[in-house]
């Protein structure tokens, strides 16, 4: 049976934007033989129940994540398809914790050089997205995937690579000080700032700070892979190969208007650099163009190692529709919640989710959890309504209230004593006014 | 202003200004006093001999009538007047007997500040009196009319170092019963955020017995204790007035509060004590005010006794404490040999003080150590004269700590200006005030840890009170008593301080409504209700008496009035006390934020200052001046409506009376939002608004068509009649070619109501981020609908055919301006603002 | 004040420089017409004419102690008996520090106490009078000034890389295992965390929100669902590096004496394999007892407490 890879579509000349898929890819390659497997740059996360990519669809099974696409793959072979066959004890330690290595610091500083630097997101990441993304996408996922990175990166204390959130932090200063009436309102400017200049005039322990983490990340990956083709086994590659590779490839994108992470890389550690290249034309290809991967019959494809691409099936009216309608409907701002949950629980309850038992039981679990919160803020936001439009009612800028004049008290007076009611008052109400 | 004339009003007004003889003018104006005087004659002669008739005249109330009521509940106003119903049981009223229950009564209506003053009485003898034998029955008649039942205030303070905006709402007579809801929120750069609501319904009717709920969600900046309290929590209390004008509350507190985010170089004291704490504490606070003027008097005195339990017993929570405080202030005036009457000179003198005694918490016997935000503040320019905030008492580094026990005086000699006069409320003032701060401590310098240590450590921290001077400043200065707050400029200098406490040597401003508070939130909730707010209104119904006499000749028959007048002479010597509540409505707020932040003093005076100096609208019954202005609530209303209703028929009258002010609000409402959203737009919107308004103004009155008064007739003439007019259009066309063309303020009026959508877009935009997909699909679409409406609304006044389009295009224009910058000023993706600012 | 504020493209109101010139000339005019001539200055020096020693300070928890404090999250018992926290963050430095032999007592405290936001921090002795505290960022480097130990990161490349595990794959798990997992929430993290801050149940409910959620987004930042499998089996994963990485030395890296790793990995051994926590469920504490060199290393360093 045919294996369809889902994933993010190519950018930078690379096969994909996302290292995951980078990662999977790179791995399917290694081990795949080319006809077992196809590459499908659907570039929506929304095709998998998981709702994330890279996704493996076999048959009506999916799995996603790396990490359970390489475990689906060994138990699919029956232990055929995997790298880390036989690695001993201390190889295999090496691989677990260099690849939580790589993981972990690797996706911070991508996060910080792609997205989190302004200049570099405006002017490469979001274009790129442009390119890969179907028409409703690419107004919605890039700020849903530039936001989250942002927040990944947060605890670094990086944000000054972030133009906007300087912005925001001068205006808050500047209105504060403003209102203390401190300064003189003509002394508070907020010239346009570009990282560079921000970074060499203001905030010199950023520059330290990137350093550091440069270095942390590449001197132990330098010195660990040595000069040896690979990084554990002299002869063979392991799943830390991949996904070394694809963090790597990332980092060495070329021309960013904003090139930290590249220039570092290639500064620190040159062995890398030689290392990334090698695998990239030997395992992706140097010159992916989005044309390869989305009009692709997958024989026709000009980088050296084809990756087996097929032709994501083009939006038809239908799903398109149905993605501006999710769209519209994860956007306001409680309807939200609900699908959130909903899609979850679908993930989890699916038969074929590739989901184990457990695993789904505690998805679910979490999309209750949810759905508690979601039911609170519901109700807060249905009885404020209610207040609001009873209020309205209630002076009659909705129209049904007419404000009808009551006697509270006492009888109507008829008519006629009326009359000579005006009489006698004048009587009574003079005396009043002598008392 | 401009509604359609009729053709006799026209040849009236004609006839007006045809006669312009001097001298025919004076004779009528001598005719018209001549009669006016003859009335009163007749009167006087006449009431003359019916007092000498009727005073003792046995009669009997058959009926009470209160006219202009629509939101005031039946069962309500029955509370009130069935006891005048029945007589006294052994004989019935005399007449005389009757007019006085009635005012009374009338009056108790009056302090519910639900209607308007005056409330005019109108009696009125029954006819088939014989039916009931020999009593005259007598109908009762009041005629009321109802305050605005909702005001919204809106605005921003900017000054000593905070920058807040504020919204405020006040809801009267929510239910019909004379409840009002209060709603506040501000947000600041000091008091963080700070918002409450608080419900208050008179109990059986009773305008001196009232039961209030309320709430409050707060966060502060303590700078003193260099750090930030975060409080949630609600109360509620019973409050009463005793015959004599004491006030009582009793009622309950429960806050959960946090002491957080702490500055870089907070002292250890403080870092021990930051987290979470509970109080649950029930408390009773005794107000006696007797001073002529609370916020510069010069005779009478004033007491205040509060006491507070906490966490003792039953009531559980986190902290257990007893804390008891007095206050008390009096004052003499002074006379001067040579002068006689009132001199002006006048000598005051205040004394405070409290202690917080450990208690044990629940069941447990052993007391717990207070914490800092329980414990005691004393210094400040409202409070202890001559020593920065909180400048007293123990101190780690530069933190106050507060303590267990204090007591401060002060003595001030209030002269009044050489050439000023007394009468003018600026005083020099000469003080001394000083003051104790101690935390609880025993012989032996350790916490207490049973109930008779504590007792003994408590006795010996009172006595510890009377050993050596006590911290004190003397000074001079100027003061000021504007009707909400009390301004002081004072040059003073420490005589006596210890060590480590901040004093303070020359000039120091303080405005405050309360001159020494208590600084801690439950008595900054307290101060609500501090006597000093009851000022302005106070100091209201003299003047209001005045405009008794225009506004009851509208109201009922002429004769009715010199009965009011004295009835209104009545109102007003009982209004003082009665005013206290609605004043506690306004003036909370402030003093309600500057409690929570412990700095009531200058906060509460500044923004219930600055709020009868430039607020949006004055204190209570601000109809009458609107009305004056001549805003016209039904035409906003109805014109509001034809706004959100996008498929309203449009009537072409509707602009024919084209008021500002309801595009006025909106426009500056819209600021507001923008302004809680995040961003200051104030100048650019109105900047935008005004030459906006003139350019489309200039264009569409180009393209409107030209109305000559002859194309009339044949506009309802079937051969130039299209077939495509909207009915209204074509047959009104040519009816009065007043409203065809289009005047300047027309148009602002059509835009500015127009604007309404894209305000209530804003107001989503203070929730949500709009800098997103369903912010900007939101916006397009208020910017539609606004489009809509106001194209309409032209082609209608302005009897635009089949040029709709035309119209809208640049209208549109117009719109998307302000629908971007509400995108703007919202946070967000802030994808759209980076573009521009990267690009 | 509309015209003191700018759009948000951030560009500044139109202003004449001429403006501010003048404002601040004007400033520095007022600034000299302010300033107080000298003879009266000394007058005003006499003031305030007694000054009494300073008043004592309100009796708080802590004033007793005198030496380096720690602050942890801990009980009062504990910190008097200088168990180890029940916070793996306050534990790793709580070990770090004893192990490198630095004299402390803890003292039991909130996040609202740091200067981070977080705890542990420090505030010590040396020098007298000082109050500025030390966040658990500067610690190690203030460690490291005060007893002149190295710092372990230098010596062994395969410290960082290993070090992710912790701060990554088993963190992840543990803050499933702790806040997530129901059973667990409420039998350790409610009275460990919860109960102590206050007494009153509704405050409580709403804290223990607030820790879930927050637990919550934390794990929710790297992935759109979370998956107890992959924590687990990843935390699994590391365990065994961890173990194969320790093999049979006494220490990691096989060092003399233990250190800042040693620390941070007792933090977690010890509390997933302390009986006192009172776990409901446990599967981490089983898969960790797989690993026999883990555990005995964990009950070595347990010696030092």
């Amino acid at each position: 049976m045919l294996l369809e890879l889902h994933v993010w579509g190519p950018a930078f000349s690379l096969p994909s934007i996302d290292a995951q898929c980078l990662a999977t890819m790179t791995y399917f390659s290694l081990v795949l033989p080319k006809d077992a497997w196809v590459l499908v740059a659907s570039s929506d996360p929304s095709v998998s129940p998981t709702n994330e990519l890279p996704a493996l669809r076999s048959g009506a099974t999916w799995v996603s994540r790396f990490r359970n696409i390489v475990d689906y793959l060994r138990q699919y072979s029956g232990g055929e398809w995997d790298l880390d066959r036989d690695l001993t004890g201390g190889e295999r330690a090496d691989n677990i914790a260099f690849s939580s290595f790589v993981e972990s610091r690797g996706q911070s500083l991508v996060d910080l050089s792609l997205y989190v630097s302004s200049q570099n997101y405006w002017d490469k990441t979001s274009p790129a997205y442009g390119a890969i993304l179907q028409w409703p996408n690419q107004w919605i996922l890039p700020p849903k995937i530039h936001a989250q990175a942002k927040l990944r990166t947060e605890h670094l204390g990086l944000s000054s690579l972030d133009l906007e959130a300087i912005r925001e932090q001068k205006d808050r200063e500047h209105s504060a000080a403003v209102a203390a009436g401190k300064i003189p309102k003509t002394l508070i400017r907020n010239p346009r700032e570009t990282v560079s200049t921000l970074l060499s005039k203001t905030s010199q322990q950023n520059q330290f700070r990137l350093e550091a983490l440069t270095a942390e990340f590449f001197e132990p990956l330098e010195s660990l892979l040595g000069h040896q083709p690979y990084f554990l086994s002299p002869d063979r590659p392991t799943t830390l190969d991949c996904l070394a590779l694809a963090y790597l490839s990332l980092a060495d994108i070329p021309d960013l208007p904003f090139s930290w992470l590249r220039d570092a890389m290639r500064s620190k550690a040159p062995g890398l650099t030689a290392y990334t290249d090698r695998m990239r034309r030997h395992h992706l290809g140097l010159e992916v163009k989005v044309i390869d991967a989305l009009s692709a019959t997958s024989t026709s494809s000009t980088s050296s190692p084809s990756l087996p691409w097929q032709a994501p099936e083009r939006a038809s009216f239908a799903t398109l529709g149905k993605t501006l309608y999710d769209t519209l409907a994860d956007s306001t701002p409680i309807l939200k919640h609900i699908r959130l949950n909903n899609r979850l629980r679908e993930a989890a309850l699916a038969p074929h989710s590739g989901l184990s038992g457990k695993e789904s039981k505690a998805v679910s679990a979490y999309a209750l959890a949810r759905k508690h919160d979601l039911y609170l803020s519901i109700g807060s936001v249905v009885v404020s309504l209610a207040a609001l439009v009873g209020y309205m009612a209630h002076i009659g800028l909705v129209g049904f209230s007419l404000a009808e004049q009551e006697v509270p008290s006492g009888t109507d007076p008829d008519p006629d004593a009326d009359i000579d009611a005006v009489v006698d008052a004048g009587q009574v109400g003079d005396f009043l006014s002598m008392l | 202003m401009s509604t359609p004339l009729s053709s006799e009003d026209e040849d009236i007004f004609e006839r007006l200004q045809n006669r312009t003889d001097q001298k025919v003018l004076e004779e009528q104006q001598q005719a018209i006093n001549e009669r006016v005087n003859a009335i009163y004659q007749k009167a006087q002669t006449r009431l003359g001999e019916l007092i000498d008739q009727n005073s003792t005249l046995p009669c009997a109330i058959s009926s009470v009538q209160v006219v202009g009521t629509p939101h005031t509940s039946r069962r309500f106003l029955e509370r009130i007047f069935n006891p005048l119903l029945e007589s006294p049981k052994d004989r019935p009223y005399t007449l005389s007997e009757v007019l006085q229950v009635v005012s009374a009564r009338a009056d108790k209506l009056n302090r519910f500040d639900i209607f308007q003053q005056p409330i005019s009485i109108f009696l009125d003898q029954k006819t088939d009196a014989d039916s009931l034998g020999k009593l005259t029955n007598i109908d009762v008649f009041l005629t009321v009319k109802e305050k605005s039942r909702v005001l919204l205030k809106t605005g921003t303070d900017l000054g000593n170092a905070e920058g807040s905006a504020y919204g405020n709402l006040l809801w009267r007579n929510v239910f019909g019963g004379a409840e009002t809801l209060n709603l506040n929120a501000s947000l600041g750069t000091r008091t963080r955020s700070a918002y409450q609501a608080a419900f208050e319904s008179p109990i059986f009717s009773d305008p001196d017995f009232r039961v209030e709920f309320g709430g409050i969600g707060s966060s502060t900046q303590k700078p003193w204790a260099s750090h930030e309290e975060v409080l949630k929590g609600a109360w509620t209390k019973l409050r009463w007035l005793t015959q004599s004008g004491q006030r009582h509350e009793l009622g309950y507190n429960g806050f959960w509060r946090q002491v957080t985010s702490l500055s870089e170089n907070a002292s250890p004291a403080v870092r021990a004590s930051a987290g979470d704490s509970v109080k649950s504490s029930v408390f009773h606070s005794w107000v006696n005010e007797q001073r002529d003027n609370p916020l510069l008097p010069s005779r009478g005195y004033y007491a205040k006794l509060f006491n507070e339990v906490a966490g003792w017993g039953p009531l559980r929570g986190d902290v257990s404490f007893w804390k008891s405080e007095i206050e008390t202030q009096g004052a003499v005036p002074i006379p001067i040999p040579g002068i006689k009457g009132d001199s002006g000179i006048s000598l005051t003198t205040a004394f405070r003080a409290g202690i917080l005694y450990p208690l044990g918490l629940g069941s447990d016997p052993r007391p717990k150590p207070s914490r800092i935000n329980d414990r005691f503040l004393l210094g400040g320019p409202t409070d202890v004269r001559g020593f920065r905030q909180c400048g007293l008492g123990p101190h780690e580094g530069s933190d106050a700590l507060g303590g267990d026990v204090y007591a401060a005086g002060s003595a001030n000699l209030l002269l009044p200006l050489p050439r000023v006069g007394a009468d003018k409320p600026l005083r020099l003032q000469a003080f001394i005030n000083g003051g104790r701060l101690l935390p609880l401590r025993t012989a032996q310098k350790s916490t207490p840890t049973t109930s008779e240590e504590a007792k003994d450590a408590m006795i010996s921290t009172v006595r510890e009170l009377g050993s050596g001077l006590p911290s004190v400043a003397a000074g001079l200065g100027l003061v000021y008593a504007h009707p909400v707050a009390r301004f002081e400029l004072n040059f003073s200098l420490p005589l006596v301080i210890r060590k480590g406490e901040e004093s303070r040597k020359g000039l120091q401003l303080g405005i405050g409504i309360s001159f020494l508070p208590p600084h801690n939130p439950t008595s900054g909730l307290m101060a609500q209700y501090y006597p000093p707010q009851q000022q302005p209104y106070g100091g209201h119904p003299s003047a209001q008496n005045l405009q008794f006499f225009p506004s009851s000749y509208s109201s009922v028959s002429g004769h009715t009035t010199p009965s009011q007048a004295s009835y209104g002479g009545f109102g007003a010597s009982s209004n003082q006390p009665a005013q206290a509540y609605p004043g506690a409505g306004y003036g909370g707020f402030g003093s309600m934020a500057g409690g929570v932040s412990g700095r009531m003093g200058e906060q509460g005076g500044l923004r219930t200052g600055w709020l009868a100096a430039f607020g949006t609208e004055g204190y209570d019954g601000e109809p009458p001046l609107l009305e004056e202005l001549g805003v016209n609530f039904e035409h906003i209303r109805t014109k509001t409506l034809t706004v959100l209703n996008p498929f309203a028929r449009i009537d072409q009258h509707l602009m024919d009376d084209s008021d500002l002010y309801g595009a006025l609000l909106y426009i500056v409402l819209y600021g507001t939002f923008l302004l809680l959203s995040g961003k200051v737009f104030y100048g650019y919107i109105y900047g935008v608004a005004v030459f906006g308004t003139v350019a489309l103004h200039l264009i569409l009155s180009l393209m409107s068509p030209t109305v000559d008064p002859g194309s009339g007739p044949n506009a309802a003439d079937p051969n130039n009649y299209h077939p495509h007019h909207k009915p209204t259009v074509s047959n009104a066309s040519g009816a009065d070619n007043f409203s065809a063309t289009l005047t300047f303020p027309r148009s602002a009026s059509v835009l500015g109501y127009c604007f309404l959508p894209l305000v209530l877009t804003s107001l989503v935009g203070i929730l949500i981020p709009m800098d997103t997909l369903f912010g900007y699909l939101v916006t397009t679409a208020a910017v539609g609908w606004c489009t809509y409406s106001s194209s309409g609304m032209f082609c209608a006044v302005t009897q635009m055919r089949g040029m709709r389009g035309l119209v809208a295009y640049p209208l549109a224009l117009f719109y998307v301006v302000f629908g971007i910058m509400g995108i703007f000023s919202s946070r967000g993706s802030g994808s759209l603002a980076a573009k521009t600012g990267a690009a | 004040m509309s015209t003191e504020n700018r759009d948000g493209l951030g560009h500044t109101a139109p202003e004449s420089p001429s403006a501010d010139e003048r404002s601040t000339s004007r400033t520095a005019r007022a600034r000299d017409l302010f300033s107080v001539p000298a003879p009266i200055k000394r007058i005003f020096d006499r003031f305030p004419l007694v000054v009494y020693p300073a008043n004592d300070l309100p009796q708080s928890r802590d004033s007793e102690f005198r030496g380096n404090r720690l602050f942890v999250f801990t009980d009062a018992a504990g910190s008097r008996r200088g168990r180890p926290s029940f916070n793996p963050q306050c534990l790793k430095w709580q070990a770090y520090l004893k192990f490198v032999g630095i004299e402390f007592e803890t003292v039991p405290s909130t996040n609202h106490a740091s200067p981070t936001g977080a705890l542990p921090f420090l505030l010590p002795t040396l020098p007298p009078g000082t109050i500025n505290p030390i966040p658990s960022t500067k610690l190690q480097k203030w460690a490291i000034e005060q007893v002149h130990c190295e710092e372990e990161q230098q010596l062994n490349i395969r410290f960082e890389v290993y070090a992710s595990l912790l701060d990554h794959r088993i963190r992840n798990a543990w803050l499933y295992a702790l806040y997530l997992d129901t059973d667990n929430f409420n039998a350790v993290a409610r009275k460990l965390y919860v109960n102590p801050t206050t007494t009153n149940t509704a405050v409580r409910m709403v804290l223990a929100a607030q820790l879930q959620q927050a637990a919550r987004d934390e794990l929710l930042k790297s992935c759109t669902y979370i998956d107890v499998n992959d924590l687990e089996a990843e935390a699994a994963n590391a365990f065994e590096a961890l173990s194969n990485l320790l093999g049979d030395h006494t220490h990691f890296f096989d060092r003399p004496n233990p250190g800042l790793f040693d620390a941070s990995v007792f933090a977690y051994t010890h509390l997933l394999l302390d009986e006192g926590m009172g776990w409901k469920q446990n599967r981490l504490g089983r898969v960790l007892r797989k690993y026999e060199n883990l555990v005995q290393h964990r009950e070595r360093l347990l010696k030092c407490f």
